[in-house]
């Protein structure tokens, strides 16, 4: 994960030197607490929110790059984190009763910062709408972006395993199908255009699946270039005429080489399988069988 | 010296670390993380080519496996390994006119292709077999190295037949969680829990014609051995061990297996020595005498089809039952039952 903190450095750095001008400050115009003074509970009290602000300000420093929003959210946190350390400050440092500007110290910048803070995540909901919607329709390789991987309905084995699971204990009187997909000869296109190339093919591919899929059905890739689809309340007849169309979706997708614009011409095979009373670890066993002699050319078999 | 151990300068690092840093960095990672507790430097690996050891290519790999966090990282950079970008090495390999020649030369360039692990290759009247020794002390890495050069091979001859290969692979480990990677990289003929980690393949499918070997071949592997010459060792200590306890074993003179004592005299060295070399590498005399013994039970066994007194005297058991006591705590299991798992299929 890259670290955007390095981008911030004059922002923290403002904000330490702001803090430490007002230490001053208090330190010129009053005197110092005797041990009996202080009050254990407002120091935890303030000192606590004084540091758990400067915290929040770290964590969304390093999570966001430059720009107008960042800069919001970090003057109301900043103009929130300086309020409570001025707070704090009162604890330690009695102020003589003639001075008034301490209590302006403590309230303008706390609405102040509340107010920009507000107005901050305000733009952030608008821009995490943008992101999200630019997201959808950006084509992007699989590998980098595995926490994405989570939230789209493409998930991994372990997660097919547990769904699997799921599927045959809620519907032990209805069917389950499943169907295994594996691109023919996929090694020829990671070696002919290249690996990131071979990524991308597998990105477009689970695009178009998923296009061809029931609202219910789920799509995982178990692992390399194989794609298996759990159907729920599915027989082997539906799941073999879905399979069929698959298939023929996949020669007919006209996906083209980011590098030349080249045709990569796509064959996939397919096996079926329903499921029995077995165990989901022996019921994806089966498919992978079903599969491999779909997939191996009759004179090789023994 | 004859052979290369753990901290021996044996790789020209843009060989196989070049190849780990390069798959790790297209997967967008941290350089700094990934070279971690490796002494390496990617401008001086760049600009110098320096000589690795293995233990540093194990810290590599190790720190990637870490990172990436993901099971199809071994599968995937096996895919990538042979024939590498090795120079001549690979251009060799590459021109190899079928699978026997292929696996020929893997064997003898080993140490540039594969330093990790050492194959193994015999062949009997039914079967071509390529097994795996630990070359390094690869530790709990070991089932990842295996995996990833199972892939490794499996997918080169893929490429160069042009079709899928019937291989037959066992391995020590049990079955991983992640067995669909298996399926999808290696195939459906899986064994786990075997006494080794073994590929084996019909032999008729040794000899299908990959290409004519022509003078460009012959020149390719003569530079490759050039190759070789120039590295500080040609055999792992490990491997040196398995071999010369091999040898004695399989001499018929031999009245009694080697001992610690005879093998360091023969490797020139002081039993003290060895068996300081042999604790680096994670092992002990015992242990390897005990790997040769198996292995060597498991031919005449398998491909000699001798019985099992036979077998016992060939290894200077007393009798049948002391050779079943052993075969099971090697094991975990009878000789007779073994065979029936391995029994050709036809």
């Amino acid at each position: 994960m890259p670290s955007f903190f390095r981008l911030h450095t004059a922002k923290l750095l403002a904000l330490l030197a702001l803090a430490n001008a007002l230490l001053l400050l208090y330190l010129g115009a009053g005197d110092l607490k005797s041990l009996q003074q202080w009050s254990w509970a407002d120091i935890s009290g303030e000192g606590g929110s004084a540091v758990l602000t400067l915290l929040w300000l770290c964590l969304i420093l390093n999570s966001r790059p430059a720009g107008r929003i960042t800069t919001l959210l970090t003057l109301g946190l900043g103009l929130m984190f300086l309020a409570w350390w001025v707070d704090t400050l009162d604890e330690f440092i009695q102020l003589p009763p003639a001075i008034h500007w301490d209590h302006w110290l403590e309230s303008v910048p706390m609405s102040c910062g509340l107010l920009l803070l507000t107005y901050g995540l305000y733009h952030w909901h608008h821009e995490q709408l943008a992101i999200s919607a630019q997201l959808q329709k950006r084509e992007r390789l699989f590998r980098e972006h595995r926490y994405f991987d989570r939230v789209t309905p493409l998930s991994g084995a372990q997660y097919l395993r547990r769904q699997i699971d799921l599927t045959l204990q809620a519907n032990e009187q209805k069917p389950t199908s499943l169907i295994a997909l594996d691109v023919d000869d996929f090694d020829a296109v990671n070696q002919h255009y290249g690996h990131s190339e071979g990524d991308r093919v597998l990105q477009a591919l689970s695009q178009l699946l998923l296009l061809n899929l029931r609202p219910q059905d789920l799509l995982c890739r178990l692992a390399g270039d194989r794609f298996v689809i759990l159907l729920p309340h599915t027989g082997e007849a539906v799941a073999s005429n879905i399979a069929t169309e698959l298939q023929q979706a996949v020669s007919s997708f006209a996906y083209r080489s980011s590098e030349q614009g080249e045709r990569i011409r796509l064959q996939v095979s397919v096996a079926v399988v329903m499921a029995g009373s077995e165990t989901p670890e022996q019921l994806l066993e089966r498919l992978q069988l079903a599969l491999c002699r779909v997939r191996q050319p009759l004179a090789l078999r023994a | 010296m004859q052979w290369y151990s753990r901290d021996t300068r044996l790789l020209p690092a843009q060989g196989l670390p070049l190849l780990v840093l390069d798959f790790c960095l297209q997967q967008q990672l941290d350089c700094h993380r990934l070279l971690r507790g490796t002494r390496l430097f990617l401008d001086d690996v760049l600009q110098h080519n320096p000589a690795v050891t293995p233990e540093q290519l194990q810290r590599l790999l190790d720190n990637a496996l870490q990172l990436l966090r993901s099971d199809d990282t071994p599968f995937l950079l096996g895919q990538r390994l042979l024939p590498g970008h090795h120079g001549s090495t690979s251009q060799a390999l590459a021109l190899a006119p079928n699978l026997y020649g292929a696996l020929e030369l893997l064997t003898e360039l080993q140490p540039l292709l594969t330093p990790l692990l050492t194959p193994k290759f015999c062949m009997d009247e039914h079967y071509g077999y390529l097994y795996w020794l630990d070359s390094c002390g690869a530790g709990k890495l070991e089932s990842t190295l295996v995996e990833m050069y199972t892939v490794a091979i499996i997918a080169f001859s893929r490429r160069q037949q042009g079709q899928h290969l019937p291989w037959e692979v066992s391995f020590r480990h049990s079955k991983p969680a992640h067995i669909e990677q298996y399926w999808v990289h290696i195939g459906e003929q899986l064994q786990f829990d075997q006494p080794c980690n073994l590929l084996r393949i019909p032999r008729q499918q040794l000899f299908n014609n990959w290409q004519d070997s022509g003078i460009t071949a012959r020149l390719a592997r003569q530079q490759a051995q050039q190759q070789l010459q120039q590295l500080p060792a040609c055999h792992s200590l490990l491997e040196t061990v398995y071999r010369l306890i091999m040898e004695a074993l399989s001499s018929p003179d031999q009245g009694r297996p080697l001992q610690l004592e005879g093998l360091a005299q023969n490797m020139g060295l002081s039993p003290a020595t060895l068996k300081r070399h042999l604790k680096k590498h994670g092992t002990h005399f015992q242990q390897q005498l005990d790997l040769v013994r198996l292995h060597r039970a498991l031919y005449l066994f398998h491909s000699r089809r001798l019985s099992t007194d036979a077998v016992a005297r060939e290894l200077g058991f007393h009798d049948s039952a002391g050779l079943r006591r052993s075969f099971k705590r090697w094991t975990g299991t009878t000789p007779s039952h073994l065979l029936t798992l391995w029994a050709p299929a036809d």
